[in-house]
C-alpha cells in the first residue's frame, strides 16, 4: 500500500492520534534544542570563569547566556504542555465524573491557547517594532529578533499543543472515554 | 468598583481557576491580562502582552533557574544517593531509628546539590525505604522520614524557591543562600530529634541495627567527597565572592554532569532523559514566571498592595504580629497549593506589606520558604506525600500521614525558633 492509500484508509481518530504523536515528537525535539542552548550558556559561563585568572574571558558572555536561556525556556514550554508538566491543582476536581473532568481540562487548555495567541500576536508586534528600530544586544550587538525568535516559535508551538489538548479533552468529554494523556 | 477591589476579586478569580485545575501559570496570566484590560483598556493590556513574556525570561539573573534545575537533575541521576545514604548510615545508623536519621542526613546532603524537594524525596525514597523495610522499620516512620527529609531540598542551598523569591523581591540570592544554611542545619537536627523521640516512645517503630565494621565510616566518606566538593564550590564560591550566583549555577550544573561521568552513569540515553526532565521543569517554571509577570503588572496597577500596606499600618499592629499573621496565612494556603505557585501568586502583594513593616527581606525569605516547605508535607496537597506514595506502590496515604505528624511538629517548632531568633538566619549573611 502507498502512503496515500494508507492515509485514505485512516479513521479520523487515527489521524488525530498520528497528529498528536507527531506534535509530541516535534515538541520533544524542539525542547532538546532549547536544552542545547542552555548547555551552551553553561559552557560559556564555565569557560569565562576558568579564563578569569588569566585576565581574559569570553567577550559578550552575558548576551550569549541570555540567548541560550531564552531558547531553553521558550522552546521547553510546548513540551511541558504536552507532557502535562505545568503545575495544576486537582484537589476539587479529582472526585468529579470523568466527562466533567475532561470538560474542565478542555476549558483549561482553551484558556492556555487563548493566552498563547495573545502572546504570539502582541509578541510579534513588539518584535517587529524592535526590528524596525534596529535594537541590538548590549555587548555583541546581536539583533534583538534573535532573542524574540524562540519566544515566538515556542508560543506558536504551545498554541498548537494547547489546541490539541483542548480538542482531545473535548472529544473525551463527549465520548466519556479516558483521555490517554493529561490536560495542559 | 474601586481598583483594589477589582484586584482582590481578580486574585480570588485566579484562585478559583487554579482550583478548577487550570494550570497556575495560565490562571495568573489570563486573570492578569483580563484585569489589566479592565482597569487600563485593551491598549494597555496589549502593551503588557508584548513586553511581559519577554521581560519575564530575558534578565541575565534568571539564568540561575534552569542551570540549578539542570544541576539537580544530573545530581539525581549520578547515583550518589546510595553513597550518601550509606555514609549517613555509617554515623547514625546504629542507633534506634538510626536508618531514618540517616535518611534525613542523606536528604540534607542531597538537597545541598539538588535544590528540589520532589527530586530529593523521589531519589532518596528509592534508596532508603527498601533498606528501612528490610530492617523492620514501620512504614509510617520510614515513609514520613523520607517525605520530611525531602523538604530539606527546598531550604538547603542551592534552592530554586529561594532563587525565585530573590528575583521577585530583588533580594540578594547569595545572602539568601548563606542565610538558609543554619536554618537548614536546624531543620535536619530537629527532624532527627523527631525520629529519636518517636522511637523512644514506641521502640517497635524501629529496631536497633548491628554496629558497623571498623573503618566503615572512613570508607563511606571517601565515596561522597565529590558531593561535598560540589556543594562547597557552589555555595563557598558565592560566600567568598569567587563568582556570582549565575556563575555558581553554571559551575554546579557542569560539576554535576562531570559527577555523572565519574560515577559511570553518563550515557547518551541518560543525557537525553536528563535533557527532557530539565526541559519539562524549565518550561514549567518559566511559564509560571511569565504568568506571574502578567499577574504582577495587574496587581501593581490595581493598587491592592498599597491598600493592604495602608490597612496594616492603620491597624497599628506590631511587625511581629503582622509576620505571625502572614505565616499563618501561608501555612493554611500551603495545605492547598504547591509552594512555587503560592509564592508567585502572593508575594507581589504580601512583600510590600513586609517591607513597609521594616522586616528584613532575607529573614522573611527564609521564613516564607520554611512555611512553603511545611506545605509540602501537609495534607491534603502535600506534594512530597504523593511522591513517596508514587515511589512505593501499595503504600497507603493514611500510613504516611500518620507518620508525618511528629515531623510537622518539628517544623512548627523550627518556624517559631526562626521567628524568635532572627540571628539564626541573619548572622551568616551579615558576615558576607
Amino acid at each position: 500500500m502507498t502512503s496515500d492509500q494508507q492515509t485514505e484508509g485512516l479513521q479520523p481518530g487515527d489521524r488525530f492520534r498520528r497528529f498528536d504523536d507527531l506534535l509530541t515528537r516535534i515538541s520533544r525535539l524542539v525542547a532538546l534544542l532549547g536544552m542545547l542552548g542552555l548547555a551552551g550558556a553553561m559552557l560559556a559561563t564555565v569557560v569565562d570563569v576558568a579564563l578569569r585568572p588569566t585576565g581574559t574571558g569570553i567577550f559578550g558572555v552575558v548576551d550569549l547566556v541570555q540567548l541560550g536561556v531564552m531558547a531553553a525556556a521558550w522552546l521547553a514550554i510546548p513540551y511541558a504542555f504536552l507532557t502535562d508538566s505545568h503545575v495544576s491543582v486537582d484537589l476539587l476536581t479529582q472526585g468529579l465524573p470523568r466527562r466533567l473532568s475532561a470538560l474542565l481540562n478542555a476549558l483549561a487548555a482553551g484558556l492556555a491557547a487563548g493566552l498563547m495567541v495573545l502572546i504570539l500576536v502582541y509578541g510579534w508586534q513588539a518584535a517587529a517594532q524592535q526590528a524596525r528600530f534596529g535594537d541590538v544586544s548590549q555587548t555583541l550587538a546581536l539583533p534583538k529578533t534573535w532573542y524574540w525568535a524562540p519566544l515566538l516559535f515556542g508560543a506558536a508551538l504551545s498554541l498548537l499543543a494547547t489546541l490539541l489538548i483542548a480538542v482531545r479533552s473535548f472529544l473525551s468529554a463527549l465520548s466519556g472515554a479516558g483521555q490517554g494523556r493529561g490536560g495542559p | 468598583m474601586s481598583d483594589p477591589v477589582v484586584g482582590l476579586l481578580a486574585f480570588l478569580g485566579a484562585l478559583l481557576l487554579v482550583l478548577l485545575q487550570v494550570p497556575v501559570a495560565i490562571a495568573m496570566g489570563v486573570v492578569g491580562v483580563g484585569g489589566f484590560a479592565l482597569l487600563n483598556g485593551w491598549f494597555g493590556a496589549a502593551f503588557v502582552l508584548g513586553a511581559a513574556p519577554f521581560e519575564a525570561v530575558f534578565p541575565y539573573s534568571l539564568s540561575v533557574v534552569p542551570l540549578f534545575v539542570a544541576m539537580g537533575v544530573f545530581a539525581a541521576r549520578a547515583g550518589l544517593s546510595q553513597s550518601l545514604y550509606q555514609a549517613a548510615g555509617a554515623f547514625v545508623g546504629r542507633a534506634r531509628g538510626g536508618l531514618a536519621m540517616a535518611t534525613i542526613g542523606a536528604c540534607a546532603a542531597f538537597g545541598a546539590i539538588c535544590g528540589s524537594s520532589l527530586a530529593t524525596a523521589a531519589t532518596m525514597g528509592k534508596v532508603s525505604l527498601p533498606e528501612m523495610r528490610r530492617f523492620g522499620y514501620a512504614d509510617s516512620l520510614a515513609a514520613a522520614s523520607i517525605a520530611a527529609g525531602g523538604t530539606l531540598g527546598v531550604l538547603i542551598p542551592p534552592s530554586i524557591l529561594l532563587v525565585i523569591y530573590g528575583l521577585l523581591t530583588e533580594t540578594s540570592i547569595g545572602q539568601l543562600f548563606v542565610g538558609a544554611l543554619i536554618p537548614g542545619l536546624l531543620a535536619t537536627l530537629l527532624y532527627m530529634g523527631a525520629v529519636y523521640l518517636q522511637t523512644r516512645v514506641d521502640p517497635t517503630l524501629a529496631p536497633a541495627t548491628a554496629k558497623p565494621k571498623r573503618g566503615h565510616r572512613r570508607a563511606s566518606l571517601k565515596r561522597v567527597w565529590a558531593v561535598a566538593l560540589l556543594f562547597f564550590l557552589v555555595i563557598g564560591g558565592i560566600y567568598w565572592g569567587w563568582f556570582s550566583p549565575t556563575e555558581a549555577a553554571a559551575i554546579g550544573a557542569f560539576g554535576a554532569i562531570v559527577l555523572t561521568a565519574v560515577t559511570g552513569q553518563l550515557t547518551w540515553r541518560m543525557l537525553l532523559d536528563a535533557g527532557e526532565e530539565t526541559a519539562r521543569t524549565t518550561g514549567m517554571i518559566f511559564l509560571i514566571l511569565v504568568g506571574a509577570a502578567l499577574f504582577n503588572y495587574f496587581i501593581e496597577t490595581s493598587g491592592l498592595p498599597r491598600l493592604l500596606t495602608g490597612w496594616v499600618e492603620d491597624a497599628g499592629l506590631a511587625p511581629l504580629t503582622v509576620l505571625l499573621l502572614i505565616m499563618l496565612f501561608y501555612l493554611l494556603l500551603g495545605c492547598f497549593m504547591d509552594s512555587l505557585s503560592m509564592i508567585l501568586l502572593t508575594v507581589p502583594f504580601v512583600f510590600p506589606v513586609v517591607a513597609a513593616q521594616g522586616l528584613d527581606p532575607v529573614w522573611f525569605g527564609i521564613l516564607l520558604v520554611t512555611a512553603a516547605e511545611i506545605g509540602l508535607i501537609t495534607p491534603p496537597i502535600g506534594m512530597n506525600l504523593f511522591v513517596i506514595q508514587g515511589v512505593v506502590p501499595g503504600l497507603r496515604q493514611a500510613t504516611i500521614i500518620r507518620g508525618i505528624l511528629p515531623f510537622l511538629a518539628a517544623d512548627v517548632l523550627r518556624l517559631a525558633l526562626l521567628i524568635a531568633l532572627p540571628a539564626l538566619t541573619l548572622w551568616l549573611p551579615g558576615r558576607l
